[in-house]
Order: structure tokens, then sequence, then C-alpha cells
């Protein structure tokens, strides 16, 4: 695998505030990286450093292998928290200084307008778009010279339904072309649907990262319970393809290991001639499971 | 580097705001310069001993006295070169007002970039104001002046270079402060009020200090001309003529855009955009 990114140790401090601390991660080509993590967690922080807006105190980071650089800036498309453009010039100007700065051809305009539907407004004034106009804007200016990384920090922030569902739409049609992806976004739901790995973040620190199909794997739990719950307890934690057993009320929290079934584990039951009152499975949702990272991490 | 100039000229070619002042500009020196010979007509009508004034009309005009007077009247420092200025620091503070100077370093431009293009930028402003004020002078001269030789026309045009030197610097020090305080207003007010304040260190320091404080050291490159009514008025009087530019003056004044570009340099690198 090709490593497109890769931060070692990096820190900033905001006075006595950590903002980000000690963080490393490895992003490879064709990633779909979610950064998770409320508000405040240290995301665009993270992503202002390793665009070189904001001075890291410690720690360093390198684009494809490289030192970083304005060329290895120009091989990435950013969307920052608000879309920023001169609000004075036309949405064609505007792309025009991008394209300038990104020593990219202009014939590239057109297409990236076309991409996210503005290009009847190209001669409209930043300034009188809507939001979700200006969002889709920030995105044609990310996709211009065909980058190789793409960033978005919050892409669906302060957008109304049917501009998240568009920007979503987007994002997942310019993933299905194979460009490495990094999205920033406290919206579990939108990591979940959109991403291939994750890393959550909180004050600053990971807590955990890696694909978001192991963290959906592993956090499928199962409740069970009879009538007899202590006889049950004792047959359950015999089972050999169990990782963890946890009393909840008179229920019994299982989580099973990998390939192990309900019925498996309902069959074992009643080869030990116990009978289930309660059966269900939790197909547990990232959502839960960043809760508990962040519950476990106090 | 033509790149860069070019993305500066691109930000501004639509903005109302910077032609707007440009055009305030434009007029006030249209006004100035085709209403100067009718004023001092207008004054010596008015006055009824006039033949100072008159002789003052005869020579302040003449070549090539004409390119230190004009040069020394734009370069005043409560004077209209105060609107350049002013155009610097907006274009420069939109830059932190809108965010877009993340906008210009995310995709993908460096730091010295940025200044360069500014820079640039400035150099360009100083050209056409320079341009402004040889045309300016040309005319004025053609019209007015006693002598006309090709010669007599060209030889203390020096002073457009000092202007050039003079100008410039006035316009980083612009940059500077702008960059410094990134609000518009509150850098426009603090550049203003510079004006003001210099002049009180300048009357508590001693004397010796005086030469080298910024706005002293852009002045003092194109000194008080020697056509000026003081030498009318007291025909006696040994006025001191500047003939050259004294190497000396423009290293201090160059040294202050050297500083400033430093600071600027070192501001930038630190802060976090």
């Amino acid at each position: 695998m090709e490593t497109v990114l890769s931060i070692k140790k990096l820190s900033k401090r905001y006075g006595r505030i950590h903002a980000v601390s000690n963080l490393s991660l490895n992003i490879e080509k064709g990633n779909i990286f979610g950064l998770l993590g409320p508000n405040g967690s240290g995301k665009t922080t993270t992503l202002g450093i390793i665009l070189d807006v904001v001075n890291a105190n410690n720690g360093s980071y390198h684009w494809f292998g490289k030192n970083p650089c304005k060329e290895s800036r120009r091989k990435i498309g950013a969307i920052l928290e608000q879309p920023v453009f001169y609000p004075y010039l036309s949405a064609l100007k505007n792309l025009m200084i991008v394209a300038d700065i990104k020593k990219v051809s202009y014939s590239e305009i057109k297409k990236v307008l076309n991409t996210v539907r503005l290009f009847e407004r190209r001669n409209s004034k930043f300034k009188t778009f809507s939001y979700g106009m200006k969002q889709r804007l920030a995105i044609a200016s990310a996709l211009l010279g065909n980058p190789e990384v793409l960033i978005f920090d919050e892409p669906t922030n302060g957008l109304d339904p049917q501009g998240i569902a568009e920007i979503r739409d987007l994002i997942l049609n310019i993933a299905s072309q194979g460009m490495t992806i990094i999205l920033a976004s406290h919206l579990l739901d939108e990591v979940q649907k959109t991403c291939t790995h994750v890393a959550v973040l909180k004050e600053g620190k990971k807590l955990f990262s890696g694909n978001v199909n192991d963290v959906l794997n592993i956090s499928d739990t199962i409740e069970i319970a009879s009538n007899n719950l202590e006889v049950l307890s004792i047959a359950v934690n015999e089972y050999d393809k169990i990782i963890s057993v946890k009393k909840e009320g008179n229920l019994l929290i299982v989580k099973l290991s990998e390939g192990t079934s309900t019925s498996d584990l309902n069959n074992y039951l009643i080869s030990k001639g116990i009978v289930l009152s309660h059966l269900s499975m939790k197909k547990k949702n990232l959502e839960k499971h960043f809760f508990e990272i962040l519950k476990e991490s106090k | 580097m033509i790149r860069l100039l070019k993305i500066e000229l691109r930000k501004i070619a639509t903005y109302r705001a910077f032609w707007l002042i440009t055009g305030l500009y434009a007029f006030l020196l249209a006004f100035l310069i085709f209403g100067i010979p009718g004023l001092i007509d207008y004054i010596a009508e008015k006055t009824p001993n006039n033949t100072q004034i008159r002789i003052f009309k005869a020579i302040v005009f003449n070549f090539p006295d004409i390119w230190q007077n004009i040069t020394f009247v734009a370069s005043l420092r409560y004077f209209i070169k105060i609107i350049i200025g002013i155009i610097v620091i907006i274009t420069i503070t939109n830059e932190f007002t809108f965010q877009t100077i993340r906008l210009n370093i995310v995709n993908g431009m460096s730091r010295s970039d940025f200044i360069l293009s500014k820079l640039q930028f400035i150099i360009l402003l100083s050209l056409a104001s320079t341009l402004i004020i040889f045309l300016s002078g040309l005319y004025l001269g053609l019209m007015y002046s006693s002598a006309k030789e090709f010669s007599l026309i060209f030889s203390k045009s020096i002073f457009l270079l000092a202007y050039f030197i003079e100008i410039s610097t006035y316009l980083i020090f612009a940059l500077f402060i702008g960059i410094l305080i990134k609000k518009t207003g509150f850098s426009i007010i603090v550049f203003m009020l510079y004006l003001l304040i210099e002049p009180i260190i300048d009357y508590k320091i001693p004397d010796k200090y005086c030469p080298y404080l910024p706005l002293n050291a852009m002045n003092s490159l194109i000194r008080t001309p020697n056509t000026s009514l003081i030498k009318i008025k007291s025909p006696g009087f040994n006025y001191d003529f500047q003939e050259f530019l004294a190497i000396s003056d423009v290293a201090i004044c160059l040294g202050y855009a050297a500083l400033f570009i430093g600071l600027i340099y070192l501001i930038l690198k630190k802060r976090n955009l």
C-alpha cells in the first residue's frame, strides 16, 4: 500500500489548551478516512496543520512520502471549515485564481462547475450564493486539477437536509472514482455511511483508529435472558466462542467471536438444556461504539 | 514571477472598492495638475504686489527643476499618497477578513509566494504612480517651462527614481501595518495616526536621530526644492540645493523597506492563518 499521508506525534497547543496531542496517523492511497470526534476534538486543527495554515508545536507530517511543500499541496483538494472565496468576485473568477495557484488549465473549470451544477451561475458574485451553493463551489475548487487527495472538513455543516444529501452523493460519487479522501466530521452517521477507515479523536488525542467494518463487526452484541439468569450465566461463560459477558438488569449482554452466529449460541444453550426467554441481536453501529470509546476514555 | 502578479491583479480586477479609491486618487491628481497653474494665477490676481508669485510661477514648472518640485509635492506625507497606502491596506486586510489567505496557502502558495505577490503588486502600484507623476510633470513642463531642450527635460529625472523608491517603501510600510493588525478599519486608523505620532517622536528625541525615523527617512530622499518660495522671498538666503540623491538617504530608505519585509515574513511564518 502506498502511504499518502503519515502524521507522526503531532502536537499543537493554544495557550494551555492542547488542541492536538501526540497524534500519529497513516492514510493509505484509496482510503476514505474519517476523522471523527466531537466539536473541539482537534479535527480542524489537525487539518490546518497538514495544510500548512496552522503551525504545529511538535511532530511532523509527510505528504506522498515527502516533506510538506507547496507542490504537494497542489495535489490536494481541500474544503476548509467554511467555504472561503473572494466575495466580490464571480464564481468563475474565483476558480481562475485557484487554477492559477494550482497551475491548472482554465479549461478544467467548466468541468468542475458542471460537476457541482453551478455552471449556469458562473458569472454571479460569490457573495450572492446561498450557503449550499458556496459549499458546492468549494467542492468544485477542491476538484480542480484532479487532485490525488481530497480533504473535507465538516462538509455538511450548516446545510439543510436536501443540501446534506446532495453533498454526500457528491462525495460518494467522487470516492467511487478511487480518490483518497479525508473527511472530518462530528456526525457518526456520515462517517459510517461514507468512510472505509476511521480515527476517533477526543480532546486532541487519538482514541481509536482502524477499518470501519472491523469496528462494526466487533461491536455486534446479543441480549439474552432466561428464567434462571445465574444458570444461563454459568453456561454462557463456559461457551468458548464468547468474547465478553455483561449483566445488565435481567439481561445478559454477550459479545460473540467473529464467525459465530446467534443460532450457534442458541443451539449450544439448548444442548445444555437452557431455554431462552429473550434473544435479540443488537447490530451496534459506530455511534454506540463511538460513545463507548468516549466514555471509556474518561 | 509574473504568475503571482497575475493572480494578484485578478483579485482586484472586478473589485469595485479598489477602482473607486483609485478613481478618487486619479481625480484628485488631475484636479491638482490642471488646477495648480490656474490657482497660482488666481492668487496672483488677488494679491496687489504679486511679483514674487509671478516669478514663482515662472520658475516652479521649469525643466529640469520641475522633477524635484513635482516629486516633492507628490511625496508629501499628508498628501494624496495616503490614498495609495489605503489601497494597499484594504487589499491586504481583505485577505484576513475573508480568510482568503488560507485559500491561497491551502491551494499551493507558500508564505513567501504570498508576500512576493503583494510586493509585486506594490511595485506595480509604485510604477503606475511614478508614471502618472512623470506624465504630469511632462505636461506641466511643456506647457509652462521656459526652457524645453531635450537634454534639460530629462536631466533631473533621477528624482522620479527617488519618488519610486520612496513610494514603494511607503507602501511596504502600509503592507506591514495591514499584516500586523489584520483588521481594515483599525489598520487605516493606525496608519493615519502614525503620521501624527512620528512628528511627536521627532520632537522628543535628539535631533541627530530624527532622520532615522521611517517617514523622515522616506521624505528625506527628496528635499525641499530650491525653487521654493523660501528662495524667492529671501534672495540673499543661501539655500542648500539638492542636485543629486544622497546614497546614504537611499540606503536608509531601502533599509526600512528590507526591515518591513523581514518583519512581514516573520509575522506570517509564526502566525496561524
